[in-house]
This record gives C-alpha cells, sequence and structure tokens, in this order.
C-alpha cells in the first residue's frame, strides 16, 4: 500500500506535462544571463567612453579659453605698440615738415635770386676753364723746358757716380712723368707705358677735351628755370604730405594715446580675470550637461582648499609684482645696480665703461694722442619695454613707410632734377674724373727687379758738386713743375665742381631727414612704454641668467659684437686723427711742400690713408680686446630678460617652452566621475556577481604656440648668441616674441600626454578626491606614469 | 507501490499471437535440459512484449534525440553571446587606443597606443602560459602600488593581451607640418585572438592555433577607430634653425 501522502507526488511523478517547459525556464535563464553580461560591458563601455569625452572636450575647453586669451592679449599688445608708432609718427611730421619745408624755401630763394640777379660764377665758368686750360699749357712749355736745360746739364759728370747716376735717373723719369701728364691726363693720349693709367675721363678724355665737351654754357636761366620748377614741385609734394598729416597732427595724439593704451590695458586686465570664472562657468554647464562631476587641475598653482583649481591665462601685466628691479653688482663700476626686468640695463643700470681711453701712438716718431669710445649710447645691450620693443620697432618701421613715400617722392624729383640738369650741360651720366695720381710707376725696372713708383712729377735734387747753372735750372724746373701740376688738379677741379655745380639743388635730403626724425622719437617713445609698463607679458617672462651651457658661447659673441663695435665706431674718428698727424707731420706739408696747396693734402692723404687705417685698426683693436672681454664678462654675469626659462641643456632637443613651464603656465588637468545618474547600471548584478567598477576619466590639455618651431618667429633664436633686432642693436637673449608679435596670435589648445598628472593630484585635494574616489588611492608619480597613457 | 507494473494487464492478455502463447502453454513440463532457456525466453519475451505495449517513457525519448540539438544550439549561442561581449571591449579598447594615439604618437610614443589597448583587453584574456611579460609586470606592479585591485591573474591576463593583441595605424608615420595643418586623420585599428571556449560551438568558427601558449580555437577580431592627432611637443625636423 502506497502511503496516502506521497500520493501527490506519485501522480507528479508519473506526469510528463511540462518537461520542455523546464529546459525552456532554464534556456532562458541562461540567456538573460548572457544578455546582462553583454548589457553590462556595453553599459561600461559606453559610460567609461562618455566620461573620457566629457573629460576630453572640458580641457580641450578650458585650454581653448587660455589660448584665446594669450591671442587677445598678443593683439592689444600689438595695439599698444600700434598706438606708440601713431605717437612716433605724430612727434616727427612737423620738425621734419619744418627742416623739409625750410630747406626747400631757401634753395628756391636762392635759386630765384640766382635767376633775377643773374650767376657770376656760372658766367664765369666757361672762361674760367678756358683760363685754366690756357694755364696748364703755358705752365707744360715752361716745366718742360726747365726740364730739358735740366736734362741737358745732366749728362755732366759729378764727383759721386752714384750721385750722377741718380740724378739723370730722376731727370728720365721726370721727364717721362711730364710727358704722360701732358700728353695722356691733359691731352687724352693713350698711356705712354702699360703700367700708366690712361686719361682721366670717363669716357676715357684727356682734359682738353672734357672742356671742350663740357663747356659750361653763357646762359644760365635754363638751369635755374629747371630748378625753381622742380623745386615748385618739391614743395607741392611737401604740401600734400602737410594736407594729410594735418589732421592728425592738430589732434593731441599723444594724449588720446596714452588715454588709448590706458584703455586697452584696463581691458587686457579685465579680459584675463574673466578667464577663471568663464571656465568654471563652462565646467559647470558641461557638468550638467553630461550628468557628472568635473574638476579642473593645474600643476603646482591655483588650487583651492575645497574645489577645482582655477584656471588662468598664461599672462601677467608687465608691472606685476613678480617682475620687480633685481640687484646686480656691476663688475665694471664696482657697484650694485637695479636691473629692471622690463627695461632691462638702461639708465642707471646700464652696462657702461666707466672711464675713457685715451691713448698715445708714436707715428713717425711723432707721438699722436687719441681717445677710443668704449660705449654706445644708452649703454650696452640696453632696452627699453623688452617684452613689446620687437613688434614696436616692426610697427613704426611699417608706418614710417607710408609717410616716407613723400620724402621718397622730393627726392625722387630732386634725382629727376639732377639729371635734367645733367642733359641740359652734356654731361655723361658717370662724370667721374680720376684724380692726378700722386705717384707712377716707373718705365724701367729697378736693382729688385720691380717697376718702382715714382712721384708725378718727381722734385729734383742737384747733385751736391752740381753747377750753378744746374742748380739753378733744377730750382727752376721744380717750380715749374709744381706749378704744371698744379694747374693740371686746379683744371681737374673745375671740372668737377661744374659736373657738381648744381648739387646743392640735386642731392636728396627729405627721406634721410625722416628717417632721423623718426628714429630719435622712436627712442623717446619707446622708452615712454618701458616706463609705464602698460601692457602684457607672458607669465613665463623673467630677468634669468644665461644658462651655464651657453655662457661660453655668449661670452664669445658679445666679446666679439662688443671689439666689432668698439672697432667700427672709432676707426673714422681714430683715422682721421692719425692721418692730419701724418700730414701735419710730413716735411712736403705746411710751408715746405713740393706740390701745389690743392693738391698737397689730396696727395699726402693718398699717401698716408693706409698707414693712418693700419695705425688706427691696431691701436683701437688693442683697446677693444682689453675692453671687450670685461663688457663681455659682465654681460654674461649679468640676468636678461627671457621670456620662457632658457632649456638645462643645449638645444635641441629642448626647443621651445620647457616642461616646468609648460606644465605650470600653459596646462590643465580636467577629471571627471559619474554621478548617481550616470553611473554604469548593470543588470543582474547578483547574478554575474558583477559590481559596478568606479569610473574615473581625465585629460591633460594645454595652450601652445606652434610658431615655437618657425625659424621667422624665434625657433631658429640662440641662447649662446647676441640677438640682434631690425635696428642692428643687439642683446644677450632671444628676443620675446610669443605675446607681442603676430607669432603671439598663433596660441593653440590640443590635448596632451598626461605628464603632469601626478604632481597635480599632489597639488590639487578635489582631483585627488576623484582619483581616490575612482580606486587610486596612493598617487605614486612612477606608478601614475606608467599608467597614464593618455 | 513500485514494484506495481505500469500496465497491470497479464502478459497473456497482450496480444502476441497464437502460436507462441500456445507453445508456451502446451510445454507445461519441458525436459530438464531444454526446460530452463525455453522459460528464459519466454520471460524475456514477456517483458518485450510488455515493453512494447507500454507507453512509458515515450515522452523521454524524443526529449533524448533533441537534447543534443538543444545543447547545441544552446552552446552556439553562448559562444555567439560571448564574441559579441568581446567586440564590444575590442571596439572599446579601439577607442582607448586611439585615444592614447591622439596624444602619444606626435610626442614619438607609440607604444602607448599598444599599451592602452592591451590594459583594455586584459579582463577579457584567459590566462597565459607563457611566463608574465616584463610590460605586464610592470602595469600590475603600478596598479598594484596606486591602489587599484588587480587580480593576481592580471599579468598572465595581460600578457595574452600582448600576444594576441596587433594595434596598427594608418598612415604609419602621422608626421604633420603643423604650419598649414592643425592634425592628420589617423585610423587605428585594434585585431585581437579571441580565444574560444565553448565545446561545441567552437568548433564551427575560428581556426586552430596556439596564442600565448594556450592550444585552441581562435576568431579573429578587429575594430577600428579613427581620431586626429594632436600638435606635438617636439620641434618638426630639421631642428627649425637650431644647431644640429
Amino acid at each position: 500500500m502506497t502511503p496516502r501522502l506521497l500520493q501527490p507526488l506519485i501522480r507528479l511523478h508519473r506526469n510528463t506535462r511540462g518537461n520542455i517547459a523546464v529546459l525552456l525556464l532554464l534556456t532562458i535563464f541562461c540567456l538573460v544571463g548572457l544578455i546582462g553580461l553583454v548589457w553590462n560591458t556595453a553599459e561600461l563601455a559606453t559610460r567609461r567612453e562618455s566620461l573620457q569625452t566629457a573629460a576630453d572636450s572640458s580641457a580641450h575647453a578650458a585650454a581653448t579659453w587660455m589660448s584665446r586669451c594669450t591671442n587677445l592679449v598678443a593683439a592689444q599688445n600689438m595695439v599698444i605698440c600700434q598706438d606708440g608708432s601713431a605717437e612716433v609718427i605724430w612727434h616727427a611730421i612737423p620738425p621734419t615738415d619744418k627742416s623739409v619745408r625750410t630747406h626747400l624755401e631757401r634753395e628756391l630763394a636762392d635759386a630765384q635770386t640766382m635767376l633775377s640777379g643773374g650767376d657770376p660764377q656760372f658766367a664765369s665758368m666757361r672762361n674760367r676753364m678756358l683760363d685754366a686750360l690756357r694755364r696748364v699749357d703755358d705752365e707744360y712749355a715752361m716745366a718742360s723746358g726747365a726740364w730739358q736745360s735740366v736734362s741737358g746739364l745732366s749728362n755732366q759728370k759729378f764727383a759721386d757716380q752714384l750721385q750722377g747716376d741718380n740724378f739723370r735717373k730722376a731727370v728720365r723719369q721726370a721727364g717721362e712723368l711730364l710727358d704722360w701728364v701732358n700728353a695722356t691726363y691733359v691731352n687724352g693720349d693713350p698711356a705712354n707705358s702699360p703700367r700708366r693709367p690712361g686719361p682721366p675721363g670717363p669716357g676715357g678724355e684727356g682734359l682738353r677735351q672734357l672742356v671742350e665737351k663740357w663747356s659750361p654754357p653763357a646762359n644760365s636761366a635754363p638751369f635755374l628755370q629747371a630748378i625753381i620748377a622742380s623745386l615748385q614741385q618739391q614743395l607741392a609734394v611737401l604740401a600734400e604730405f602737410e594736407s594729410r598729416t594735418a589732421p592728425g597732427v592738430a589732434q593731441d595724439v599723444p594724449g588720446r594715446v596714452a588715454a588709448h593704451e590706458a584703455e586697452v590695458f584696463a581691458t587686457q586686465q579685465e579680459m584675463v580675470a574673466q578667464i577663471t570664472p568663464t571656465i568654471s562657468q563652462q565646467f559647470s554647464d558641461q557638468a550638467d550637461f553630461y550628468k557628472i562631476r568635473l574638476t579642473a587641475a593645474t600643476t603646482g598653482r591655483g588650487a583651492q582648499p575645497n574645489g577645482p583649481a582655477q584656471i588662468q591665462a598664461p599672462v601677467a601685466p608687465a608691472d606685476d609684482p613678480s617682475l620687480t628691479p633685481q640687484p646686480h653688482f656691476d663688475s665694471l663700476r664696482g657697484a650694485t645696480v637695479e636691473i629692471d626686468p622690463i627695461n632691462v640695463h638702461t639708465d642707471a643700470a646700464a652696462i657702461i665703461w666707466p672711464t675713457p681711453e685715451s691713448r698715445t701712438i708714436t707715428i713717425a716718431g711723432r707721438p699722436i694722442k687719441f681717445t677710443v669710445n668704449c660705449n654706445i649710447p644708452g649703454g650696452w645691450g640696453h632696452v627699453y619695454a623688452a617684452p613689446i620693443k620687437r613688434y614696436f620697432e616692426q610697427r613704426v618701421a611699417s608706418d614710417q613707410q607710408s609717410l616716407a613715400t613723400y620724402m621718397q617722392r622730393i627726392d625722387d624729383l630732386r634725382r629727376q632734377l639732377a639729371e635734367l640738369l645733367r642733359q641740359l650741360r652734356g654731361l655723361p651720366t658717370n662724370d667721374t674724373i680720376t684724380p692726378l695720381p700722386a705717384t707712377l710707376s716707373d718705365s724701367v725696372i729697378d736693382d729688385t727687379g720691380n717697376f718702382p713708383s715714382v712721384a708725378a712729377p718727381p722734385r729734383l735734387t742737384a747733385p751736391d758738386d752740381a753747377s750753378d747753372q744746374l742748380r739753378a735750372q733744377v730750382a727752376l724746373y721744380n717750380q715749374h713743375a709744381r706749378a704744371y701740376t698744379g694747374t693740371v688738379r686746379g683744371l681737374a677741379g673745375l671740372l668737377r665742381s661744374w659736373a657738381r655745380y648744381y648739387d646743392r639743388f640735386t642731392v636728396p635730403f627729405a627721406v634721410a631727414t625722416w628717417h632721423g626724425h623718426v628714429d630719435h622719437f622712436r627712442h623717446v617713445v619707446l622708452k615712454q612704454l618701458g616706463t609705464s609698463k602698460q601692457f602684457m607679458v607672458l607669465a613665463t617672462y623673467r630677468l634669468r641668467h644665461i644658462p651655464d651651457w651657453a655662457q661660453a658661447g655668449m661670452r664669445t659673441s658679445a666679446e666679439t659684437a662688443i671689439r666689432d663695435r668698439i672697432v667700427s665706431q672709432n676707426i673714422g674718428p681714430v683715422g682721421q686723427s692719425i692721418l692730419s698727424t701724418l700730414i701735419g707731420a710730413d716735411p712736403s706739408g705746411a710751408g715746405g711742400g713740393f706740390l701745389d696747396p690743392t693738391g698737397r693734402n689730396t696727395v699726402l692723404a693718398a699717401r698716408y690713408s693706409p698707414q693712418a687705417s693700419q695705425a688706427a685698426f691696431a691701436a683701437i683693436n688693442a683697446v677693444a680686446a682689453e675692453v671687450a672681454p670685461q663688457i663681455a664678462a659682465e654681460w654674461v654675469s649679468r640676468p636678461w630678460p627671457y621670456e620662457i626659462t632658457p632649456p638645462d641643456t643645449r638645444v635641441p632637443p629642448s626647443q621651445g617652452i620647457g616642461k616646468n613651464d609648460r606644465q605650470t603656465y600653459f596646462t590643465l588637468i580636467a577629471a571627471a566621475r559619474p554621478t548617481a545618474a550616470n553611473a554604469p547600471r548593470f543588470i543582474l548584478p547578483k547574478l554575474t556577481q558583477t559590481k559596478a567598477p568606479e569610473l574615473l576619466a581625465y585629460a591633460q590639455a594645454e595652450a601652445f604656440n606652434w610658431m615655437e618651431f618657425n625659424a621667422a618667429y624665434g625657433g631658429s633664436e640662440r641662447f649662446d648668441e647676441v640677438a640682434s633686432d631690425p635696428n642692428a642693436f643687439f642683446i644677450g637673449c632671444p628676443l620675446p616674441w610669443r605675446l607681442s608679435t603676430i607669432g603671439g596670435w598663433n596660441w593653440n589648445s590640443r590635448l596632451a600626454v598626461s605628464d603632469a598628472l601626478s604632481t597635480s593630484i599632489a597639488s590639487n585635494p578635489e582631483l585627488e578626491t576623484f582619483f581616490t574616489e575612482g580606486g587610486v588611492t596612493n598617487n605614486d608619480p612612477q606608478s601614475i606614469d606608467t599608467l597614464t597613457l593618455h | 507501490m513500485f514494484n506495481r507494473p505500469a500496465h497491470p494487464r497479464p502478459l497473456n492478455s497482450l496480444p502476441l499471437g497464437g502460436g507462441l502463447g500456445r507453445g508456451l502453454e502446451t510445454s507445461k513440463q519441458p525436459s530438464a535440459a531444454c526446460t530452463r532457456p525455453t522459460r528464459s525466453l519466454a520471460v524475456a519475451l514477456r517483458l518485450f512484449a510488455r515493453t512494447l505495449h507500454s507507453d512509458r517513457g515515450s515522452a523521454a525519448v524524443p526529449f533524448i534525440l533533441a537534447l543534443p540539438i538543444f545543447l547545441w544550439i544552446v552552446a552556439i549561442l553562448v559562444q555567439y553571446t560571448i564574441i559579441v561581449n568581446a567586440k564590444l571591449l575590442i571596439d572599446h579598447a579601439a577607442q582607448s587606443a586611439a585615444r592614447a594615439a591622439v596624444t602619444s604618437l606626435p610626442e614619438g610614443h607609440p607604444e602607448n597606443v599598444a599599451a592602452a589597448a592591451y590594459l583594455g583587453l586584459a579582463t577579457l584574456s584567459p590566462l597565459s602560459t607563457l611566463p608574465p611579460s616584463v610590460q605586464a609586470d610592470n602595469v600590475y606592479r603600478a596598479l598594484q602600488n596606486t591602489g587599484i585591485p588587480a587580480a593576481d591573474t592580471f599579468p598572465a591576463r595581460y600578457t595574452y593581451a600582448m600576444e594576441a593583441t596587433k594595434v596598427d595605424w594608418n598612415p604609419q608615420n602621422p608626421q604633420v607640418d603643423f604650419t598649414t595643418s592643425r592634425g592628420r586623420q589617423l585610423d587605428v585599428t585594434v585585431t585581437y585572438r579571441l580565444c574560444l571556449t565553448v565545446p561545441g560551438a567552437m568548433g564551427l568558427i575560428g581556426s586552430a592555433d596556439t596564442v600565448a601558449g594556450i592550444s585552441g580555437r581562435f576568431l579573429t577580431i578587429a575594430s577600428t577607430s579613427r581620431v586626429e592627432t594632436s600638435h606635438s611637443r617636439q620641434s618638426a625636423a630639421g631642428g627649425g634653425g637650431w644647431p644640429q
């Protein structure tokens, strides 16, 4: 018998209905599990990617704001420079106008006076030339005659054989050279020796042919009328210049510029101040949009006790407290100076060689005293408004061009007038007349196998036992030879004077006048800009010392530059001083000269110039070699205004903004965590034994300037060489450009490898909290770097 | 109760045919030599006849016949689901690799691109029988040092991921002249050799191979992600004027 209690079970056992249903149930359960697995994976991947997208876009957007602000600040710096340039132009216009007008009106008055009252000098020019030519012929006849007398008497025997031979040789040379002067230089015949020059005229003419070809007309009226017409045209151009500039000149440009510069500077500061709240608001909006939590962090700055870091644009005002003057012991003065980071090595801190370098050298037995100027105006390496000087200079150079066109037209009219006057006078374009040489090559080889140089013509000295008659003839020859060469030089000078007769009306001067005034006021306004400090600089701008690896190169470069400058600025005056002394010391100089006074200085200058130049160069170079290393040593020991921290090692590879600067001033980290609304939603978590992982995403973004790598905008600037600006002024560091040139407009944002993550976690508590919640409980820098793939 | 036959009708009531029944009935006294087999055969025949006449297990037969096919279909479903799951993870790994390529390739760190993919695929990977790679150990240590939980098997899985994953990008050398362009479009492709594990289903797909010391059948799954590279922190070729 079956127990009653077991009956339902027995029925169930016997019942085959629902067998498949059980299997289906198991299958469905399995399928649901599989679907759950896929769902969970998809949910995790999607949420993680969404979180990464949020972090990326937030970081990129914040870096874009940093870049935008930097670009705008750069543009506004350029506006400030443009204002300054306008002020330079405004200042330069009135004195230029006054100077050019005075010049032209005086010339016009002179021309009109000459036209109405005649031009006696012009009228006599033709006769003076003909008279000079006649005197040349006369003097040649007398000199030639005297020479023949001497030559006739030179064949007698002298007690001293050698002296006699030398005398006869000198007589021969004198004859040949007199012949060359007459035949070739005056009459235009080919040279009587291949080693002697041909006729002096630009077309191979002698002086006689030039007198005939360049013969001045009797009437100067056509020339003066052309001059007056041209001057009136020039004045009309000047009137256009005045008309164009009058509206600007009438205004208080300095006042308006100062007000505008202050306004722009205020706008810059306001804009920079707005960046932090703008980025904060943007983070907040993006967090709302993605339904996540977002934080911002930076390396070592901007950290708040609780909350995200305040992201700032990488700029600072030029009067920022961090840019206060830096004390420096000046080895040249033996005193401490204060170096202003904006106006570097200026005024009291200028690099000045303290004592004048007076030297005395002895040449030809005569002591020559001179002073070498070892300074340049403003001091070595001085620069006002260093951060914006580069663009300011470029802007002034560009702006002055438009008004320089008026001055260019005036100068062009003067050149046209010169050409017209030349044509009217029948002068060639090249009107150069070769001066009568001081020496000429002899036609006979001497004992050394060379052709000796002989004074043209040589001064004869009678032998000791010469007869009185010979002595008298030699004296007569010397007198006539001197008179002859004097008249020849006089004629050549007269022809030159005729060629340059109207130069005072035709020499260009307007452009030079304009540039001179622009240059003057450029310095004035730049100094004002530097003093006011109403502009922005890159946050990394600092006074810094030249890096160790670059000091040797910089010292060499600075020493060379300083030495070259000392030599180039002194070679003229010192050389002239030496030359004057040499000429004065020459026995044929004042009172005892053989040549005529007109040619004496020319001849002596030509004779002593090489010696004077060599002596001057040697003397200055000796001073420069002594002074330049000391100035260079002071140069290298001083701090210079670097826009970025110079690299610790020789470049490349550390070109451009260095790691520390980049991470501290140009970088931010954005981190994202999901909220409850946006956390992964797993299905069947208990069934799959899956715990939703803590999601975390981060991104590093940077503001960068791709022109770092452009050689035209600083990519090629060296740290171990002096840098030159457009005005050939040089300083001891790369010239700033990132915030004051058109290269400064090219700041951009980029996502970057997160190399600032560990330091950012350490200095930003909220970021640290994000990472702790995300499972990173220990900020181990090396491990973070290992895991930081993006 | 349990001895009670499912079909209580007597054996002889079964329509077995007269001959056999009769024969059994007429041989009531068989000889000693043949009586025993005859009786056994009769019992067997009775049992067989009873089975033929019984409907017990009639539902189990088709079930047994259908079960392998059913299990096979389920196995295919499981394997397919695992492949779909793997595809999702490989897609995610491709995204991670592409994200790494955006920032790492311009900096000259292509290893970061592959590492991003390995990290994403380690959880999908079986345990490699090869010794753990140095990189796997480094990543494991880094995870531990930063407090991120990682199983002991992580190095073995990461090693498998390294062996089974290939990361390519096109163009191979995405250097860009950034004076004229902001970046360059880049296709990052992650190819993964998925180890098939479901018996019955894995024979239909994939191919036999040995990956990271594991012999079996593997399916190659690829995913491509397209990105645009960032600007490099490094200078352009040629040094931009710097001394070489």
